[in-house]
């Protein structure tokens, strides 16, 4: 095991003893899963409903309710979650910008979450997205046993899951920890990420060069997941399009999220390793203090 | 010149161009980054949106905008100009007219600077052209140039056979012509001795340096039977000099002297001969050399003029006094017999004689002694090396004032002169010898020389035979009905009116003239003898003066800064929108 990685895993499983996984809400114990959460799915203990649209479920519509109200209606049942949270940490290269806090905080959120899963009871297991999506080793103890973890994959997780679709136990809380720095829809992403999950939380880790650009001037701009080279000429144009793009980027995964029900949340790399004080995942709904 | 910069000084500001391109080139120099993805850089979207899409042109385009800005900016603060077609420019061009412009090295300065003057007035646009002579005298041709075909004809009248040329004065000259809004050109071959101070004045020179062998003098005198003859020649040239002199008649090429002198750098020689004063004229000439108007000289002897003078008076000490000093007068001959002057101290009858002039000395016994101070009309060819200071002058304080005073003691006249008939003079003179110490002193063989050489320059005949480049040559006929022709040195026959009384012409070319009146050949010759124009060490070629300051010459140019802000504004507009990218979308 790497050392620097060690330690890294260490500060967040240290930091992660603070806080427990918010998610789903729990109520009672169901047939599949342990808890119950608050989003609609498919245990037997009905919640609410609501108005048919095309692609959902026609087992599902309640045709006593149509023969009163003349009117197609889905029934919702509160779904089951199981009490496991599968971790999958992005191992494309671009997690590991040199000179950046992205690495540290990639691990760090990794075990930190492992830890609050813990604290919360549930068990993990911790996966790594690399050119295919494998259990890291140890995955499921202490993050600082974790071994096998490398950074060096070229492709995104979308195409890393398709490679392999991964075996997550069904209705477990999935966390995905990524820059989602990869071209494509994510509801693709999404789709793979979301099937038989109770819960999906894509935390977006960012550092502050992804934010913050250079100086207008020539850059010769060094990718460092593909080693690409491309010399351009950043002005204030070409900054503004590059901040318009990754909102773009930003909003297109806010939407397949909301569509597919997933939390997503944006952290910046060094602005969380220092204090590990996760104020916007505990607000977003991701993280409770304990 | 058609466009100019009327502060010419800011120019200085290009160097902000190099900074402008290090700038440029040290953000040409790409600086690394490491970026987690370039997918947010790339524009391979934009395509789809349609428009113009500059930005891959961005640097280069930006670049070139801003250093044509830069430039622009420049030449508005450099306050161009161009010359306005509408207004005429006036010109005033001196030049000089001395025959040291006809050196020839390959081509001669006068040839250079018409050429350079047709090229000039080619260039100026609307013009007049008006031309002065510098010769001894500032000369200006009457017609005005405005074409430059029309100054090219004028600019044959330049001829540059002046003795001299006193350019200073033709300067004066030519700033009364020129006025406020005029331009001064000064065409010479040599530089300007003083710093120029006039804004309005061009000074150019077209001359070379060269070594030149030359005649500075030439005399002939005749002594009794002989004529002495002395020729100068000097070697104006940083090196000795061998000249080989040959003196032969000017009719017959008959070599009566050849003579090789060795002359030193930047002197003198002289050589000195005797001919008989029957002797026709002479042309004495040297080896040909880069100028070779001064390389001959002719002499011819000088007319024998003599004066009759008739002394008829009374007064023993008068007398005395006054035959010393006709004596002293070699062309004067004291005689009884038709004479052309007469000195009496009586009232003399000079009906017979006509063309006598006549001096009455009036000694009055109750003269009166005036030291002083005395008046004299200096005008007056009488009065000419007078200096009467400590001199005695006894003279009536009473007389009967006939004529006009010369010379006089507060409002007691002591000299007076009047003409009787054309050419005639009548002159008093007021002195009593016994109480004046006048005719002790050296003014008083001084008087009677002026007396008699003015009389005898108004003697029928040439008053002289040599003259000098540019001299008046005057000739008195004997009569005035008779005709009169002259010969130049080209050979051509001039004839003169009959009824001249006196003969003036310019000796504007060097040579051998014949004058013949009443059958009588008067020969003459005009000589280009100038130690100045000779040496042509001094010459110099160049341009002094400010015309090239535009700014002094305001009213001839029309600003065109506004145009070229205009443009600026434009290529601003321009870099503006690139930079915020509105030109793209």
């Amino acid at each position: 095991m790497n050392e620097t990685f060690g330690r890294y895993l260490l500060d967040g499983q240290r930091a992660g003893t603070r806080y427990g996984i918010a998610i789903p809400h729990t109520i009672q114990r169901g047939l599949f899963g342990n808890e119950l959460s608050n989003r609609s799915g498919s245990s037997l203990e009905f919640m609410d409903h609501r108005e048919y649209v095309v692609g959902d479920d026609l087992r599902r519509i309640d045709w006593s309710a149509f023969a009163r109200s003349d009117k197609l209606s889905i029934k919702l049942f509160r779904d089951e979650v199981n009490s496991h949270v599968d971790i999958i940490l992005d191992c494309s290269g671009s997690m590991a910008l040199e000179n950046t806090a992205k690495l540290r905080a990639s691990l760090g959120l990794a075990a930190l979450f492992s830890q609050a899963a813990a604290n919360c009871d549930y068990t993990f297991t911790a996966w790594q997205a690399g050119d295919t999506c494998l259990k890291i080793a140890n995955g499921a103890d202490r993050p600082v046993l974790w071994e096998g973890i490398s950074f060096e994959s070229s492709v995104g997780c979308e195409e890393s899951f398709r490679k392999s679709v991964p075996a997550w136990r069904r209705r477990s809380i999935r966390v995905l920890l990524s820059d989602l720095f990869w071209m494509g829809d994510p509801s693709a992403t999404l789709g793979i990420l979301a099937d038989g999950a109770s819960a999906v939380f894509i935390i977006q880790i960012l550092a502050e060069r992804d934010l913050n650009l250079p100086r207008p001037g020539n850059i010769r701009l060094h990718d460092c997941e593909t080693g690409r080279v491309e010399d351009m000429f950043v002005d204030t144009v070409a900054r503004e399009q590059y901040r318009r793009n990754l909102a773009n980027h930003q909003h297109n995964w806010n939407r397949a999220c909301r569509r597919f029900g997933a939390v997503i949340a944006t952290v910046v790399a060094e602005r969380i390793v220092e204090q590990w004080a996760l104020d916007d995942l505990v607000l977003g709904g991701v993280l409770k203090v304990l | 010149m058609s466009a100019v910069f009327l502060s010419p000084f800011a120019f200085f500001a290009l160097s902000a161009v190099p900074v402008l391109a290090a700038i440029y080139l040290f953000r040409s120099r790409f600086q690394p980054l490491y970026v987690s993805t370039l997918m947010f850089w790339h524009t391979s979207k934009k395509p789809r949106q349609g428009g113009l899409h500059l930005r891959r042109i961005q640097t280069p385009l930006l670049f070139f905008i801003e250093l044509l800005l830069v430039i622009l900016l420049v030449l508005a603060a450099a306050g161009p100009a161009i010359r306005s077609m509408k207004d005429t420019r006036h010109i005033v061009i001196v030049l000089d007219d001395s025959f040291s412009m006809l050196a020839s090295g390959e081509r001669t300065p006068r040839e250079t600077a018409i050429k350079a003057i047709e090229d000039l007035l080619a260039k100026a646009g609307r013009f007049d052209a008006r031309f002065i002579l510098a010769g001894t005298q500032p000369r200006l041709l009457d017609v005005t140039a405005s074409t430059v075909k029309s100054a090219s004809a004028l600019l044959d009248n330049w001829r540059c056979l002046g003795q001299a040329s006193d350019l200073e004065k033709a300067n004066v000259l030519a700033s009364e012509l020129a006025g406020k809004t005029a331009r001064i050109l000064v065409i010479t071959d040599h530089s300007p001795k003083n710093i120029i101070q006039q804004d309005s004045l061009e000074w150019r020179a077209f001359g070379r340096s060269l070594p030149n062998t030359a005649f500075v003098s030439a005399t002939r005198t005749t002594v009794d039977t002989k004529d002495n003859c002395m020729l100068a020649v000097a070697n104006f040239a940083d090196r000795p000099a061998a000249v080989n002199v040959i003196v032969e008649k000017a009719d017959s090429s008959q070599i009566i002297l050849s003579r090789e002198i060795e002359i030193q750098e930047n002197a003198v020689e002289r050589i000195f001969f005797e001919v008989s004063s029957e002797s026709p004229p002479l042309r004495a000439h040297i080896q040909p050399d880069f100028l070779q108007i001064d390389d001959q000289v002719i002499l011819t002897p000088e007319p024998a003029k003599p004066l009759r003078v008739r002394i008829a008076i009374g007064n023993e000490m008068l007398a005395s006094a006054v035959q010393k000093a006709v004596e002293a007068v070699n062309f004067a001959q004291i005689t009884t017999f038709s004479p052309h002057l007469l000195i009496t101290d009586s009232a003399v009858d000079t009906s017979k004689t006509p063309d006598a002039w006549m001096v009455q000395i009036i000694a009055e016994q109750n003269a009166v002694a005036f030291t002083g101070p005395f008046i004299l009309d200096r005008t007056h060819p009488v009065t000419g090396g007078l200096s009467l200071d400590g001199v005695i002058w006894g003279a009536a304080e009473k007389t009967d004032r006939v004529g006009v005073p010369v010379i006089a003691a507060g409002n007691v006249p002591l000299v007076t002169d009047r003409e009787t008939t054309p050419n005639t003079h009548y002159i008093r003179i007021n002195l009593n010898p016994a109480v004046s110490t006048l005719t002790r002193s050296p003014n008083w063989p001084i008087l009677l020389y002026n007396i008699i050489r003015w009389r005898q320059s108004l003697l029928s005949g040439l008053k002289q035979a040599n003259f000098a480049l540019g001299d008046d040559v005057t000739f008195l006929p004997e009569s005035s009905d008779q005709p009169i022709t002259l010969i130049n040195p080209a050979g051509e026959i001039i004839r003169m009116p009959a009824d001249s009384q006196i003969v003036s012409l310019k000796a504007e070319t060097p040579g051998l003239y014949i004058l013949t009146a009443a059958g009588r050949q008067h020969p003459f010759a005009v000589n280009a003898l100038s130690n100045e124009e000779s040496n042509l060490t001094a010459a110099s070629s160049g341009k002094w003066g400010k015309w090239q300051e535009a700014n002094l010459f305001w009213w001839e140019y029309r600003s065109v800064d506004w145009l070229i802000l205009l443009v600026a504004m434009a290529l601003l507009t321009l870099h503006s929108l690139i930079t915020t990218g509105r030109l793209g979308e």
